[in-house]
């Protein structure tokens, strides 16, 4: 009989599964009151190796239109990239997405009225050079660049129907020249989107200090030359499969993936998994400082920087990773 | 940012729904209304027929995301829509055949501080920048 319960018992624990890992709560080591008022931004900011801050700021509240701010990283210098001009106009190019480089060049796709896909470039100092048009397949939207740093665009998105050698919501990764001209699509192999289905997709994209862009796929990350090489991919597993992989930070031999928690109701949960950059080695599964309001916005040796807005003001926390 | 988008919803919201004022608590979602004449695929306002679509940032749900979902009929209206309103305040009803989108924002206090922050704290480069070159 004993023998009998022993194996039900077994079974019965063999039919469950393990509850996902709990993140870790981070820590905060430092925090920091800047002088900088309170603000609203669209998405998630960046930073560049300086730890300067760059948003795609609200403004008067409409989302293409064209305007990162940045913030120094002592909070006492404000720098706007936007175009003058005709380009101002949203109706004629909205914003789409914005990548920063590590030396702090602001790169914003846009989509003009026309259905051109166009690259804005500011250097550091604020000032546009002369837009450049991806050439992108007719029919592809956008879901995020790359910028690295010799100018190559890394671009993300989708086709919007099914046609010959793709399928409807396929994915299309491909890098652009510096002049906009395709250099080489590149074979990511990921999910195809379902249009009708509204979730938030898995993909981020981010220039490494190795030069090359990583790319995080659900359970992969490519890590991609700027001719357009899948130079390796580092295998990684969520702690649950149902968290969405949206963004990745690296800094020197460690990756941190921000993967989400999306409830029923449209809101998101970010939570953030370490790996070694070489081996892939899971190093830790954390959550964000139990404090108010935090949002994530560098990943440095020091640890993982929050923003958050406190009394009108903004703080920055940042917690190491351990 | 696209990937943030979440994809073709079809929304209405009720009429006089209520959100608190903005505090800055974090990430929430904000609605996008695409105009009539077009669909949106993806987060993507797309015309139809030649249609050129203007999408627009309708609000900001800054303390509540999850309300939106609560709300899942559409109210006719002819009424204009309303603009961003950043700080709160009612929710603008939405058109029946026009589609809606969200997006994942962060909200803070919205007074103009901002604003005149950015103006009165150029960055060094920049202010050089947007001097005439002789004056340089």
């Amino acid at each position: 009989m004993w023998i009998v319960l022993s194996l039900l018992l077994g079974a019965s624990a063999a039919g469950r599964k393990a509850p996902p890992s709990a993140p870790k709560v981070l820590q905060p080591s430092v925090s920091r009151s800047l002088t900088v008022p309170s603000f609203s931004y669209f998405g998630e900011g960046q930073c560049d190796k300086a730890g300067n801050l760059y948003f795609h700021y609200v403004g008067a509240g409409e989302f293409r239109v064209i305007h990162v701010v940045g913030l120094s990283a002592a909070g006492t210098e404000g720098t706007s990239f936007k175009p003058s001009g005709a380009l101002s106009d949203p109706d004629k190019a909205g914003f789409e997405s914005f990548s920063v480089t590590p030396g702090g060049d602001v790169y914003i796709l846009a989509r003009t009225r026309t259905d051109k896909t166009q690259i804005f470039q500011f250097g550091p100092d604020g000032i546009m050079n002369n837009p450049t048009t991806l050439e992108i397949p007719d029919g592809v939207f956008a879901n995020d660049i790359a910028a690295y740093d010799n100018g190559a665009i890394l671009f993300s998105g989708y086709y919007e129907k099914a046609g010959p050698g793709h399928a409807e919501g396929g994915s299309y990764v491909a890098v652009f020249g510096p002049s906009g001209k395709l250099i080489k699509e590149v074979p990511v192999p990921l999910p195809n989107v379902n249009p009708s289905e509204p979730t938030i997709n898995n993909g981020g994209q981010t220039l490494s200090a190795d030069g090359n862009v990583y790319f995080v796929g659900p359970n992969k990350v490519f890590v991609i030359s700027r001719v357009g090489e899948v130079v390796r991919t580092i295998p990684f597993e969520k702690p649950d499969p149902k968290l969405v992989a949206t963004k990745i930070y690296t800094s020197r031999e460690q990756l941190v993936i921000v993967v989400n928690r999306i409830e029923d109701t449209g809101a998101v949960h970010p939570s953030y998994l370490a790996l070694n950059g070489a081996t892939g080695e899971r190093l830790g599964y954390y959550a964000a400082p139990d404090e108010p309001g935090l949002t994530d916005v560098c990943l440095s040796a020091e640890g993982l920087t929050f923003m958050q807005f406190d009394n009108g003001r903004t703080k920055l926390l940042t917690a190491p990773l351990k | 940012m696209q990937k943030w988008l979440l994809a073709s919803l079809t929304l209405g919201l009720l009429a006089g729904q209520a959100f608190a004022a903005c505090d800055g608590e974090g990430p929430r979602n904000v609605l996008f209304n695409c105009g009539g004449g077009c669909t949106i695929h993806r987060g993507v306002c797309t015309g139809i027929g030649g249609v050129h679509c203007n999408p627009t940032a309708l609000k900001v749900l800054c303390c509540n995301g999850s309300s939106y979902t609560s709300a899942n009929s559409c109210i006719p209206t002819s009424a204009e829509l309303q603009r961003f309103q950043p700080d709160g305040g009612v929710q603008p009803n939405l058109l029946a055949n026009q589609k809606s989108t969200l997006v994942v924002g962060t909200c803070g206090a919205y007074n103009g501080q901002f604003e005149q922050w950015l103006q009165s704290h150029p960055s060094v480069v920049s202010a050089r920048a947007q001097l005439p070159r002789a004056a340089q």
